[in-house]
């Protein structure tokens, strides 16, 4: 596939995975904290079109799902009831965008479950909390990366622009920083705050501390553009206009910036969700009940369940799609910067 | 007209510390030695000199962009290095300053029309309509078509980019031109092109050059002054003719020397 | 010489300062982070008081800083609240380990790319380069986590190799060489979490420095005077490359440590990982800390080593022309 090719799936591949988490309610059919205790650790439903009697359905349906005789741990379908997956099914309310609905994009009807992605110990739809888990990752990694890249900029224009003591003294403490392997002076930060804490609470903190923590890569890379942006001449003859700091800053120094921005972007995001994931994967994050990629996988940490229970690893292959994407973007990005300009 | 001169540099000195790569050492870097010019309102004026003699930086502390160590610019009796806030702004519009690397001079992100007003918007003049008229009348003014104001930079030729900052130059129908270089790297026929528009510009716009080169044949054809620059001093100045039929220094020998078939440049440089 | 002394006391400037920042990030703590130590059972009221006394718990800043400084010169660390031991005892065998496993995977993962990224350079574009190129591609998209994981499963389900801590249960019964198989089985499993975790970065950069180095005319020259392939790479080509890679070589060990600690953690490997955890989740204020600077002693130090390789194999250093 040509680099372009690639470059313009990823996008939509990012697109359709953001699109999905966003739409969580509408696409979950069930309310992600719901329980069934009758059935934990079930398997993925499995969806048919073809019943035991070899006749072919309008719609797809699914078989009811019961404990089997001799190993209670393990799940048979069964045959003597079908239930027909209905689309845009009333279910569970949910806000989008401040609206209250109760649409879902499919259901079935009581008694029966569709489990897409099988349940936890809980006996919690997987798909539905992947989808609204996903909420709270993928958003966690974004606004963590405009954190970071907004405080680098700041720090990156005024030390490279300004010089001086500033200079020296932002570098160096950027370099200190840079100087701690970067789980370490995660958790380190995450060390000292509180430990218990409401799942809205934790977000907000999670996002500011891997944000801030990360300041010191942009800040030096942005620095290095606007040591050499501030030498043009083209900035010293709108000097000679009277301009100033702000007028160049703004008008001729920030632009150039823009490159080193994006790729920062790129390569950033993807670390940040995993941030995000193995801080809530060790109980550091957001915790219960809120669902995130990190903390569904957090019971896997008991080598029966993982060795058990596949679906349960859903949230970690997601993130493969994710991180595939984001390369592509900041390799593109990257060798955008180094010639095109 | 009055005998004061618009531009009057006195006593100017600029040393720098530098640091020597590989050793410990830091040494001061004399790049401007005691400098006393006066250049008349309406003349040209040429500093000629070698690499290394101090030309640029003596362009930019004109240009008010560099701080001096010691002296003074006085441009139309005003004690430059000491005005500050509106009136700085004033005094900034009648000295431009034109620089060698075209390239290197206009923001390749810019239209040309932006390039060219943006003199205009720093200095808040005009309203956006007036400035983009400005913009035509400019472009029209050096030579260029104004259908080019959607243009950028590097599609332009060198030569139409030194037009181009030229045109960037008048935007706020300055007094002074301080010319850096601003013809070497231009094919012949081109700084030729370039003489004669700055010469037409000069008499419409009643505009006063200095002009900064290592080539003296070439300034002998645009100045009505010369000085010669060596190691941040002026050794010796006066007019084409009588530097060239007569050069006291040794420094200005060596200059002449260096005009590649020196006695055609004689017989040109009378007129 | 005098470039070594130099980065040294770069070195050593590096680890004060850490040092001051982690103090500061203990002033986010509000006060509840010492009364939650208050309301642990494990800490007596009479281990508090003494603590208080000897570390000033609820004092200052400075005061506390300057209080765990002393405690390092004297070799403690400052004490563990949860273990009752000076931190240097907690940590020690835990960093041991550690290093053990970081080490090995840093060496395995250079042993392994440098060979693989040559030969992708040297047969650029063709069919090997692509296979090799998309292949470590591949294994960038996964994330350590997810291949930690996926490696234990593999390990639980064939039962090939002891998933899950460092010795077995009957490892105090086993003769010398059984122990050292015992740990060698068990080690396997987090040592291919971490190679596979960053072969695909060193495998991109051996590959990117060895097809410039292979572009120099140099090598073209030494090329048409018929000296053979072999020569070539390990005489010219690698040499040439050594400076960028040497300097990789400093900034991998930082992401290797991150990367352990998640490794460790996952498959039970008692490092510094599992013990830095358990510190966050029991307060133990100390610890932490001192677990921070530990890892940042031996980024510093891995650094210190790629200065030093890089001050012996290139003769532009030594001049001082750098």
């Amino acid at each position: 596939m040509s680099r372009s090719g690639m470059v313009r799936v990823a996008i939509v591949l990012l697109s359709l995975l953001y699109g999905a988490v966003l739409l969580a309610g509408f696409l979950a059919p069930y309310d992600p904290a719901e329980q069934d205790r009758e059935h934990p650790f079930a398997p993925p439903t499995r969806v048919h079109f073809i019943d035991a009697e070899g006749k072919l359905h309008g719609w797809p349906f699914i078989y009811g799902l019961t404990p089997s005789p001799d190993n209670f741990a393990e799940y048979q379908e069964d045959r003597s009831r079908t239930f027909s997956v209905r689309p845009f099914v009333p279910g569970d309310n949910y806000s989008l965008l401040g609206f209250s609905l109760r649409r879902h994009l499919f259901g079935i009807d009581e008694p029966g479950r569709i489990f897409l992605l099988g349940t936890d110990g809980y006996g919690r739809d997987q798909f539905s909390r992947l989808l609204w888990g996903g909420r709270i990752s993928l958003l966690a990694g974004l606004i963590a990366a405009a954190l970071s890249l907004v405080l680098g900029m700041v720090v990156g224009m005024v030390s490279g622009y300004f010089g001086g003591f500033t200079d020296d003294a932002l570098m160096r403490l950027a370099e200190l920083f840079l100087a701690m392997p970067w789980l370490y002076l995660l958790f380190a930060v995450r060390a000292f705050l509180p430990l218990h804490i409401s799942p809205t609470v934790a977000f907000f903190l999670l996002v500011a501390v891997i944000g801030t923590v990360g300041w010191a890569r942009p800040a030096r890379l942005i620095r290095g553009v606007v040591l050499s942006a501030r030498e043009r001449k083209y900035v010293l003859a709108a000097r000679g206009f009277g301009a100033t700091d702000f007028y160049l800053l703004r008008r001729h120094i920030l632009p150039q910036t823009m490159g080193v921005f994006l790729t920062q972007a790129a390569l950033l995001i993807p670390q940040y969700i995993l941030a995000e994931v193995t801080l809530s994967f060790l109980g550091l994050g957001v915790g219960e009940p809120v669902p995130s990629w990190g903390n569904m996988l957090g019971s896997l940490q008991q080598y029966h369940i993982l060795a058990s229970y596949w679906w349960m690893l859903a949230p970690a292959l997601v993130l493969v799609p994710v991180f595939w994407g984001y390369h592509v973007l900041a390799d593109f990005l990257h060798e955008r910067l180094e010639f095109g300009q | 007209m009055t005998n004061e001169p618009l531009i009057r540099v006195q006593g100017l000195r600029k040393t720098y510390v530098q640091q020597q790569p590989f050793s410990r050492g830091k040494f001061l870097v004399r790049a401007l030695d005691g400098i006393d010019l006066a250049i008349r309102a309406g003349s040209s004026f040429a500093l000629v000199g070698e690499s290394g003699s101090g030309k640029s930086t003596l362009a930019l502390c004109m240009a008010r962009l560099e701080p001096p160590t010691e002296g003074k610019v006085w441009f139309d009796a005003q004690d430059l290095f000491s005005l500050t806030g509106p009136e700085l702004m004033l005094v900034r519009r009648h000295i431009q300053l034109i620089f060698q690397d075209t390239a290197a001079a206009l923001n390749p992100r810019f239209s040309a029309e932006e390039v060219i007003i943006e003199p205009l918007r720093i200095q808040s003049v005009g309203t956006r309509a007036e400035q983009r008229d400005r913009a035509v009348h400019l472009m029209e003014k050096v030579g260029l078509p104004s259908a080019w104001l959607s243009r950028r930079p590097h599609q332009f030729s060198g030569g139409q980019r030194q037009r181009l900052a030229i045109a960037r130059a008048l935007a706020l129908q300055p007094r002074s031109l301080i010319l850096d270089e601003a013809f070497t790297g231009l094919d012949l026929s081109i700084q030729a092109q370039m003489v004669a528009l700055l010469q037409n510009l000069q008499s419409l716009e009643k505009l006063t050059y200095l002009f900064i080169s290592h080539d003296l044949g070439l300034m002998a054809h645009v100045a009505d002054e010369i000085a010669i620059l060596h190691r941040g001093r002026i050794v010796e100045q006066g007019e084409p003719g009588r530097l060239f039929s007569n050069p006291c220094q040794p420094e200005t020998r060596a200059l002449l020397d260096a005009i590649p078939g020196r006695h055609s440049a004689l017989s040109f440089g009378q007129s | 010489m005098a470039y070594l002394l130099r980065r040294l006391l770069h070195g050593v400037m590096v680890l004060v300062g850490v040092s001051v920042l982690s103090f500061l990030f203990v002033q986010l703590a509000p006060g509840e982070f010492f009364s939650d130590m208050r309301l642990n059972p494990q800490i007596s009221p009479e281990t508090i008081a003494s603590l208080r006394a000897q570390y000033g718990l609820d004092r200052s800043l400075p005061v506390r800083y300057v209080n765990w400084v002393r405690s390092v010169a004297k070799g403690e660390w400052g004490y563990s609240f949860a273990y009752g031991l000076p931190v240097s005892q907690v940590i020690w065998s835990r960093a041991r380990n550690t290093l053990l496993l970081t080490v090995t995977a840093a060496l395995l993962a250079w042993l392994i790319s440098i060979p693989l990224g040559t030969y992708a350079a040297e047969r650029r574009n063709r069919w090997g380069d692509r296979v090799t190129v998309a292949g470590s591609a591949v294994l960038l998209t996964v994330p350590d986590l997810l291949l930690a994981l996926a490696l234990l499963i593999f390990a639980i389900r064939t039962n090939a190799f002891a998933a899950g801590g460092m010795a077995s249960t009957q490892f105090a019964d086993l003769g010398t060489f059984a122990k050292v198989k015992d740990v060698a089985a068990h080690f396997t499993l987090p040592v291919t979490a971490l190679v596979l975790g960053t072969l695909p970065i060193f495998f991109r950069h051996v590959r990117a420095s060895m097809i410039e180095a292979l572009a120099l005319p140099s090598i073209s020259a030494a090329r048409g005077h018929g000296i053979p392939r072999r020569r070539i790479l390990f005489r010219y080509a690698l040499p040439a490359a050594a400076n960028p890679l040497i300097s990789l070589f400093g900034f991998s060990i930082a992401s290797l440590l991150s990367a352990s600690l998640l490794v460790e953690v996952v498959m039970s490997w008692p490092g510094m990982g599992p013990m830095l955890l358990e510190a966050i989740l029991a307060r133990d204020l100390y610890v932490v800390i001192g677990a921070v600077m530990l890892s940042t002693l031996f980024l510093v130090a891995g650094n210190f080593i790629a200065d030093v390789l890089l001050y012996l194999s290139d003769p532009r250093i030594r001049q001082g022309a750098v």
